[in-house]
């Protein structure tokens, strides 16, 4: 039978040391192994420092894949992103693997409605066509359209945070990383992107993401994955996230 | 910055083996790397960790003692330390582009704005003055530079000016490459910031690829897709810049990330 | 008359080694040679350099005229030819027909030369290059490899400021399809007098210690853009002793009020000229 999974992690095990800080090494994952399937949504729940957002960037491949395997579907092909070279993890992050982290990188000089819609340029959609479709996602999550030409750097958080989730939402992805997405929003907004995530499932996305608000898993959840049992708990430490 | 050719052919630039030795004194050491069309590496260090000797090494500027440093040019792969002289320095004149961080070195001071930007056209063999003219406007324009200014000395501008008319007179020739000595240090932030922004731009817009030497790791993260961190003549790590930048592995790295204030 | 001085005041050695140089410059026209430029009894910048050449090339049976801005009364010409007449004995003209060697400093003159006769530059600043790249390492370079693009630059500079090319003296020549040279100080109007020219041109720079130089019938061009042509300098009137208007005129100022007139720069042309139009 052929596997429907999009994404595979296999054995993956990953460990960071602090040379500075007496050498401490903490183990995040040893031999971790999951499979993701399309238009699914999977929650990591888990204490912190149990390596939620560290899952995250290592499919991401922010974090280096200490060993093991993370395969993605990418087209017809199969590649493992914890061995490929740069131009592939270049290309999976243009059209395969989407991410929403907790805070937006803001870039001095650069509009709201630019910073969204970089995704749709670099997969070269029409700038005309690209504004259109920013500027109604900007208007669903009531971002005033005063703002939009304005440079992200004086939102305040919320703002921001929605910004950034227009950027992540902008352009559809086979796999989706919602790193805490919903964390500094109010009521309103929060339902807009509960709204935009159903969405996004429907048009059979993977949803892999990291909620703090129980009543969100209730939302859309399929899975939930509990980290910190499956660590080994002795090896842990206090957090190794960049929170 | 997220433009990078994706088919695996050949690189734009290999960095075979390349090493420079002042006397006894370690300029860069056994430096290899290659760099695709479209991609900018970032070469991160400490001052005196051997950047801008490997970045004079690749230009040509200084001659390197070992290596190789190969060039997908237009008449195809060259390695620019050991092939004719006169054809290196043709390649460099019409497929490189220089910056360096001082922009009174980079630029001719006595001579106009609009006389920096169309002298590498003239040295192209473009005999037409209009054209000429036409280039240099358009390209002070892409700069940010009020065209206005095309007749004045670069002395007469401000450092954030004559670092982006350094970098149009550099992009006028549709360089392949741009090598880029610490192009943002020197300058005001709010400077810096305008110079990245229009970086930023031209180098997605025109498919660029760039080597910026720089000890800046904000600069870095913000215009780079890999990193190469130097510390005494050596790579000591290297990968996608959010790697280095947020899972620094190596002791040297980690405490040049850590280093960073954070406003 | 017993000389103090081996003939033409130079040793014999000396000119030799300066003949050597002569002979690769005319064989590499446009190609600065490099020389043992010697001492000589009078500054630099008051032509060293062309008078080593001259001492070198000069025979017993040589007729010598020496011209300084055409004019052959001038100062500086009249102590180069007292110079040659003293140290060589040598026969002094005036008139360039007649003339075997014509050392100059800023004209070539209106008489169209003729074959075997031998111009002789003074040159001030022989590297045309000089004023784009000022190190020497450099111009070794971009001369070796053709590199000459950038000469444009300066042209470049003149119009934007000017509106036309402004450089009305020492204008960059390319030399036989190959080396940019500098004509030294002479107007641009005598520019298309070198190209293929029946006399042998030399240029010496004393201070520089280069000597460079145009065979006989050797195409020199003068840069310029394809919308801003090479042009030839124009004056309205003619000149106000001999009434020429195809000469290269000075202009005089005559009085305290700004009264001007313009006369020929070379003085034997205007002489001879005049004395046609009024027997």
């Amino acid at each position: 039978m052929t596997p429907h999974w999009i994404l595979s992690l296999d054995g993956i095990g990953k460990d960071f040391v602090f040379h500075h800080q007496q050498g401490t090494r903490i183990v995040v994952f040893e031999q971790f192994s999951h499979q993701f399937y399309p238009g699914s949504a999977t929650i990591l729940t888990g204490s912190s420092g149990a390596g939620k957002s560290t899952l995250l960037r290592m499919i991401y491949a922010t974090y280096k894949t200490g060993s093991g395997s993370i395969r993605v579907r990418h087209g017809e092909d199969l590649v493992d992103i914890a061995a490929a070279r740069p131009a592939m993890i270049y290309t999976l992050r243009k059209h395969t693997i989407g991410y929403v982290s907790q805070f937006l990188r803001v870039v001095p000089r650069v509009s709201a409605l630019d910073t969204v819609i970089e995704p749709l340029l670099a997969r070269n959609m029409d700038p005309a066509q690209a504004r259109k479709k920013g500027k109604a996602l900007l208007e669903r999550l009531n971002i005033p359209s005063n703002m939009w030409h304005l440079s992200a750097t004086t939102f305040s958080g919320g703002e921001q945070q929605r910004i950034n989730l227009a950027r992540g939402f902008i352009a559809p992805f086979p796999i989706l990383l919602l790193d805490e997405p919903t964390a500094s929003l109010d009521l309103k907004n929060r339902r807009t992107v509960i709204d935009l995530i159903k969405e996004t499932l429907a048009d059979n996305t993977c949803v892999i993401g990291v909620f703090h608000d129980p009543a969100d898993h209730r939302e859309f959840a399929d899975h939930t994955i509990d980290l910190a049992p499956m660590t080994n708990q002795e090896m842990m430490q206090p957090c190794p996230e960049k929170d | 910055m997220s433009r990078v050719q994706e088919n695996d052919s050949l690189p734009l630039l290999e960095v075979r083996h390349l090493s420079k030795f002042f006397g006894k004194q370690l300029g860069c050491h056994d430096i290899s790397f290659a760099v695709s069309p479209g991609e900018v590496i970032g070469v991160v260090g400490e001052s005196g960790s051997g950047k801008s000797t490997l970045l004079n090494c690749i230009a040509g500027r200084i001659q390197s003692s070992n290596g190789a440093v190969l060039f997908n040019s237009s008449v195809g792969m060259l390695d620019l330390c050991r092939c004719d002289e006169a054809l290196v320095r043709r390649i460099i004149r019409t497929q490189t582009g220089y910056v360096t961080q001082n922009a009174s070195k980079g630029l001719k001071m006595h001579i106009s704005a609009g006389g920096n930007i169309g002298e590498k056209l003239m040295a192209n063999g473009m005999r037409n003055y209009r054209q000429i003219r036409e280039q240099a406007l358009a390209w002070l324009a892409k700069v940010e530079i009020d065209p206005g200014r095309i007749d004045d000395l670069p002395s007469t501008f401000s450092g954030g000016m004559q670092q982006r008319l350094q970098i149009a007179a550099n992009l006028v020739n549709a360089p392949k490459i741009m090598l880029m000595d610490e192009p943002t240090s020197g300058l005001d932030v709010s400077v810096q910031a305008r110079l990245i922004d229009v970086l930023r731009k031209l180098v997605s817009g025109l498919n660029l690829s760039m080597i910026l030497v720089t000890h800046d790791l904000a600069v870095a993260r913000l215009l780079c897709h890999r990193l190469y961190v130097m510390k005494q003549g050596k790579i000591v790590e290297s990968g996608l810049s959010d790697q280095i930048l947020d899972d620094p592995r190596q002791p040297y790295t980690q405490l040049l990330v850590s280093s960073v204030l954070k406003p | 008359m017993p000389l103090a001085y081996n003939f033409a005041y130079l040793d014999e050695q000396s000119k030799k080694m300066i003949r050597r140089a002569i002979l690769k410059a005319l064989a590499i026209p446009g190609f600065q040679v490099p020389f043992g430029g010697r001492e000589m009894p009078l500054p630099y910048g008051w032509g060293t350099g062309g008078i080593q050449l001259t001492a070198s090339v000069i025979g017993p049976d040589d007729r010598l005229k020496v011209i300084d801005q055409g004019s052959d009364d001038t100062v500086n010409a009249i102590s180069i030819k007292a110079f040659f007449k003293k140290t060589a004995g040598i026969a002094i003209t005036e008139e360039t027909r007649a003339a075997t060697i014509i050392q100059t400093r800023h004209r070539i003159p209106e008489t169209p030369l003729q074959k075997g006769q031998i111009m002789v530059f003074q040159v001030p600043i022989p590297e045309p290059l000089q004023f784009i790249e000022p190190k020497k390492s450099q111009t070794v370079k971009m001369h070796g490899f053709e590199e000459y693009g950038s000469m444009h630059v300066k042209l470049y500079e003149d119009i934007a400021k000017f509106g036309r090319i402004a450089t009305a003296f020492d204008y960059p020549v390319q030399v036989h399809q190959r080396y940019i040279m500098s004509p030294s100080p002479i107007p641009k109007y005598d520019n298309p007098k070198l190209h293929q020219s029946p006399a042998i041109h030399l240029f010496g720079a004393g201070r520089e210690k280069r000597i460079y130089a145009v065979p006989p019938f050797t195409d020199v061009v003068s840069l310029d853009f394809e919308d801003y042509p090479f042009e030839l300098e124009q004056w309205d009137g003619a000149c106000a002793v001999c009434g020429s208007q195809n000469s290269f005129l000075d202009e005089i100022i005559t009085d305290d009020k700004g009264t001007r007139v313009f006369i020929c720069s070379d003085t034997e042309y205007c002489r001879n000229n005049a004395g046609k139009s009024n027997p």
